[in-house]
């Protein structure tokens, strides 16, 4: 059967979809605008390129960080604006925590997430490899900090534009059902950080997260 | 030879011809298993059994892919489930791929309002709207949400999410490119429903050949590391590789028993032709065994045919008997005719032991009480008036037993060893504390721990647990049985939480009462309450105005909808699983209401308080098929002893001195006494089988009795006797001893018990033979 029976910590596939574009970090600035689709994955003739990037992030990334995110939903009136801090334990650790307006935590180790939210007493775990999108979506962040190009590459086209003092760096998932919720997610910056994570649904719904500095 | 003679042999060639043209071309052998079950006494019985020929528990087939590339498994089990889609021999193929269809989904949607078990009065409140809303904002602030989002305008309150988070909560396998897989990514698995029932072997064993075919053609050729194997499990197949395992391991050991005996004769006689002519009456009996059955039945099922060859083992007795007696001065013919009144009042008195089998109320017994029978009849008359006439003229024993003879004259001077030994054997019962019965039916199992464990793996793996404990809620109308389960599953949530019941599925979860559909329509209010409710929750939240028109309409139309019934969820997978948690059995409406984690079943009886319903049973399967066994054991055990009896009266008209018929009947009992003895100090449970077996072993036993208590004068006369009784028993401790060697319990137990029945037999009729140097 394709449902049994049994209650216990419920994973729902459709609040599993919701907590996919939490897992953002890196440093940077605004949301690109308009890029144009066919670029060429290598930006520059200095022969700069995206593994070269994804290094020297690695290199220079922090545990911690502060974001300020917004959310721009065409069935709101207005944009939500949520803050709160990333942190990032290598090799496999994510963790989002909302901390204003509400408290809410999500927490990826290895292939488990942890979705919290204590005000309400919900505490759900899921598995991320019984959720292709999300674990599609999680490797953007965790590959990309973890220098991890093959894993990378396995789930997303990889477009990097600009040079190294200000670049873009653009994912296009490769998956059908990926292809379904994201659009594409950007990390721009400026040097070895990350400014501003940029994801796009398909219906012109996107989120952005700046990222404000460490969380010292 | 004589005409009469030639007349004789046409004849039987005749029968044997067609018995065997028959057997060839009409007799029909079934291979299911159910066939041989009993239709079940009370009605819980049946139910059970039903759900054993038909149910979706005996359908299932577990398949996993085993590999070391996951990819290469994602895509082999993708094609694998396509063929299997497309061959339409199966009711279900899950592989992960596709949890709900399109179709399921949108119906799901629709009827939210009455599915969902949150839906109440204060669900629609100002304060809960408006908690739902904040709710949704928070998971606006992902815009990667384009699916649920999609769903918030008509839903706000997250009812279709609720229901998939009610039905869904089975924590399932994990996927790997939308398929399932084992958590360490080693396997793919799939799990498919036949439309043939689980028992029925035929249907069965094609249906999975043709799986592994679709299989290698999938895998291709093993190539290294890369190579990809199917694992396969589930009731129907286990059922098929028992039947492999047990033809695999009865060929394997009748091949090695002929071996062996046919060495044996071959030393005893000396004679090829004459070894050729033993098997004609058991060759015939078998035949006409079968003709029998079929004629009777309709068909023979495989377990009647193993078993009755088995039973049947005591025929080879009678051409041995008449081989014995020759001595090469006599003629076949005139030999027979002297020893036929020993012979025939055995084979009757036999064949009414065998015939209390006749009435069982297990159709597999009656079949084998049958099979014997007849086989009994045909083998004594072949060896009576066909056999003579072809044993060569001239022929003798190579060997006259005169030393045989004085060792069995002088085991008669030491009578007294056998009272010693049975009070033995009664005392070692008494002081005993090893279970008598074997109660379980899982160790009578022919199936390997090694399968059982790889069963149990991929059972938890996929999330099929083997389902041991259910209610059984039963009632006249689909809607009685469903109110019926919402009302008893309350009783089992606060189960739930003192930890004795770890969780149970039921038909109402999916499908509730019509009652409390109605409830739920009842709990939605009038638009314009809603309206209110939504305006004044709605204040100061930034969604755009109207955008939930959708909600207002949905929750309107929800009101007057038509309830859902099993109807509405046919031909989907939801609708399978329906079809096996609630369905009719002859006019009255079952719901079934399996139990997981029920670690202590004492308590959990003692705790669950059913009151005096008569409509709801808790169901132990395992406990309640290991009753049903015992209580078959019983009645063979019953019809034994009626069988016993029987062949008391028997010997009693045929030997009219009740003397003899207790120097007969002496030696059997207490070889039976003391062979149960020795195999229950040797740490075997009695079962079924075991019973069976006893019955073989008192036909072996009136047979050697009868002949050693035969009146006859010289030694010489005495020693061929002797002599043909020591190879009788020597054949038949060769070929069941060999059967000891068997891994399937089953057989050993057969093997055991008849090759000591025999010893035991031979000696104790010896023991207690009249003391004929008196007679002399």
């Amino acid at each position: 059967m394709t449902f049994g029976e049994s209650n216990g910590s419920g994973s729902l596939r459709l609040p599993a979809v919701f907590l996919i574009w939490f897992f953002l970090l890196g440093p940077a600035t605004r949301s690109v605008a308009q890029t144009s689709p066919q670029s060429e994955p290598e930006g520059g003739s200095t022969g700069w390129n995206a593994e070269q990037l994804l290094e020297s992030l690695a290199r220079n990334r922090q545990a911690e960080v502060r974001f300020e995110e917004t959310a721009f939903s065409n069935l709101l009136t207005e944009p939500l604006k949520t803050q709160g801090i990333l942190r990032f334990t290598p090799p496999a650790r994510l963790e989002k925590h909302v901390t204003a307006p509400y408290d809410e935590r999500y927490l990826v180790e290895g292939d488990t997430v942890l979705f919290e939210r204590k005000a309400k007493g919900i505490n759900r775990t899921l598995s991320l490899q019984d959720y292709p999108a999300l674990q599609a979506f999680v490797e953007a962040f965790r590959s990309t900090l973890a220098n991890d190009v093959v894993t990378l590459k396995r789930f997303y086209s990889v477009t990097l534009q600009g040079e190294p003092r200000r670049w873009v760096l653009i994912l296009r998932p490769l998956d059908k059902a990926t292809q379904e919720l994201v659009e594409s997610i950007r990390f721009s910056g400026e040097r070895e950080q990350v400014r501003v994570i940029e994801i796009r649904a398909p219906d012109g719904d996107r989120s952005v997260m700046v990222i404000t500095g460490g969380a010292g | 030879m004589t005409r009469i003679s030639w007349v004789t042999l046409l004849i039987w060639c005749m029968t044997l011809g067609f018995g065997v043209w028959f057997v060839a071309t009409r007799a029909h052998v079934e291979t299911e298993l159910s066939r041989m079950l009993p239709e079940g006494a009370t009605p819980t019985e049946r139910l059970l059994l039903t759900e054993l020929r038909t149910g979706v528990t005996g359908r299932l087939i577990l398949m996993a892919l085993e590999g070391q590339d996951p990819d290469r498994l994602a895509g082999a089990s993708k094609q694998l489930a396509a063929w299997m889609r497309e061959s339409g021999a199966f009711q279900y193929i899950g592989n992960g791929a596709q949890a709900w269809t399109k179709e399921e989904t949108e119906r799901l949607f629709q009827y939210r309002y009455v599915l969902s078990p949150s839906v109440q009065e204060s669900t629609f409140s100002g304060a809960h709207l408006r908690d739902s809303l904040e709710q949704r904002l928070s998971e606006l602030a992902s815009p990667v949400s384009s699916m649920g989002k999609g769903l918030i305008p008509a839903d706000p309150t997250g009812e279709f999410m609720k229901i998939l988070q009610t039905w869904n909560t089975w924590t399932g396998p994990t996927r790997h490119q939308g398929v399932w897989f084992s958590s360490d990514r080693g396997r793919a698995l799939l799990l498919a429903e036949t439309k043939a029932a689980g028992f029925d072997m035929e249907s069965q064993e094609r249906i999975q050949g043709q799986i592994r075919d679709a299989f290698r053609r999938i895998a291709g050729a093993p190539t290294g590391a890369a190579t990809v194997r199917l694992v396969m499990t589930g009731p129907g197949v286990i059922a098929v590789e028992m039947q492999q395992t047990i033809q695999d391991d009865a060929w394997r050991l009748a091949l090695w028993a002929t071996v062996l005996v046919t060495a044996f004769l071959l030393v005893s006689y000396g004679s090829v032709s004459i070894l050729a002519l033993s098997l004609v009456p058991l060759t015939s009996a078998i035949v006409a065994g079968i003709v029998a059955v079929d004629l009777a039945f309709g068909f023979i099922h495989g377990i009647t045919l193993a078993f009755g060859i088995t039973l049947l083992g005591v025929v080879d007795d009678y051409p041995i008997h008449l081989f014995s007696h020759l001595t090469g001065e006599n003629l076949a013919p005139a030999v027979m005719k002297e020893i036929w009144p020993t012979m025939r009042l055995g084979v009757v008195a036999t064949a009414l032991g065998f015939s209390a089998l006749l009435l069982s109320g297990f159709p597999g017994l009656s079949q084998l009480g049958l099979f014997a029978m007849v086989g009994l009849f045909t083998a004594a008359g072949v060896t009576r008036w066909v056999l003579p006439h072809l044993v060569p003229a001239g022929f003798q024993a190579r060997r006259e037993g005169l030393q045989v003879a004085r060792w069995a004259d002088m085991l008669a001077k030491a009578r007294l060893v056998v009272p010693l030994v049975v009070g033995l054997a009664i005392g070692s019962f008494v002081w005993s504390d090893t279970p008598l019965w074997e109660e379980d039916i899982a160790n009578l199992s022919p199936i390997s721990t090694e399968k059982t464990v790889r069963d149990q793996a991929l059972r938890n793996e996929l999330g099929v647990p083997d389902v041991r404990d259910l209610l059984v809620v039963e009632g006249s109308s689909e809607e009685e049985v469903l109110k019926r389960s919402e009302t008893v599953t309350l009783a089992l949530d606060p189960l739930v939480a003192k930890g004795a019941l770890g969780g149970y599925d039921f038909a109402a979860r999916y499908l509730p009462s019509r009652r409390t559909q109605q409830a739920r329509q009842a709990a939605l209010p009038d638009r314009e309450t809603l309206e209110r409710n939504l305006t004044s929750a709605l204040k100061g939240l930034p969604f755009k105005p109207s955008l939930f028109q959708p909600f207002l309409d949905a929750a309107g139309k929800a009101k007057t909808q038509e309830p859902v019934d099993s109807r509405t969820f046919r031909g989907t997978a939801l609708g399978l699983k329906l079809d096996s948690l609630l369905f009719m059995r002859e006019g009255r409406w079952v719901a079934v209401v399996p139990l997981r984690g029920v670690t202590d079943r004492q308590k959990f009886r003692d705790l669950l308080s059913l009151g005096r319903d008569p409509e709801v049973t808790y169901l132990d399967l395992k406990e309640e098929s290991n009753r049903m066994v015992g209580a078959y054991r019983n009645e063979t055990l019953g019809l034994l002893g009626w069988g016993a009896l029987s062949i008391g009266l028997v010997l009693l008209a045929g030997l009219r001195a009740p003397l003899t018929v207790l120097r007969v009947m002496l030696p059997i009992v207490s070889a039976i006494v003391v062979v149960a003895a020795v195999l229950h100090a040797l740490g075997e449970r009695f079962s079924l089988f075991h019973i069976a077996s006893f019955l073989l072993v008192i036909g072996l036993g009136l047979d050697y009795a009868l002949f050693f208590n035969r009146r006859q004068g010289t030694l010489r006369e005495r020693g061929r006797t002797v002599y043909g009784l020591v190879v009788c028993s020597t054949t038949t401790i060769l070929v069941f001893g060999v059967l000891t060697l068997s891994q399937i319990p089953v057989l050993r137990a057969i093997g055991m018990t008849a090759a000591l029945g025999s010893l035991a037999c031979l000696l104790f009729a010896a023991l207690l033979a009249e003391d004929t140097r008196h007679a002399a």
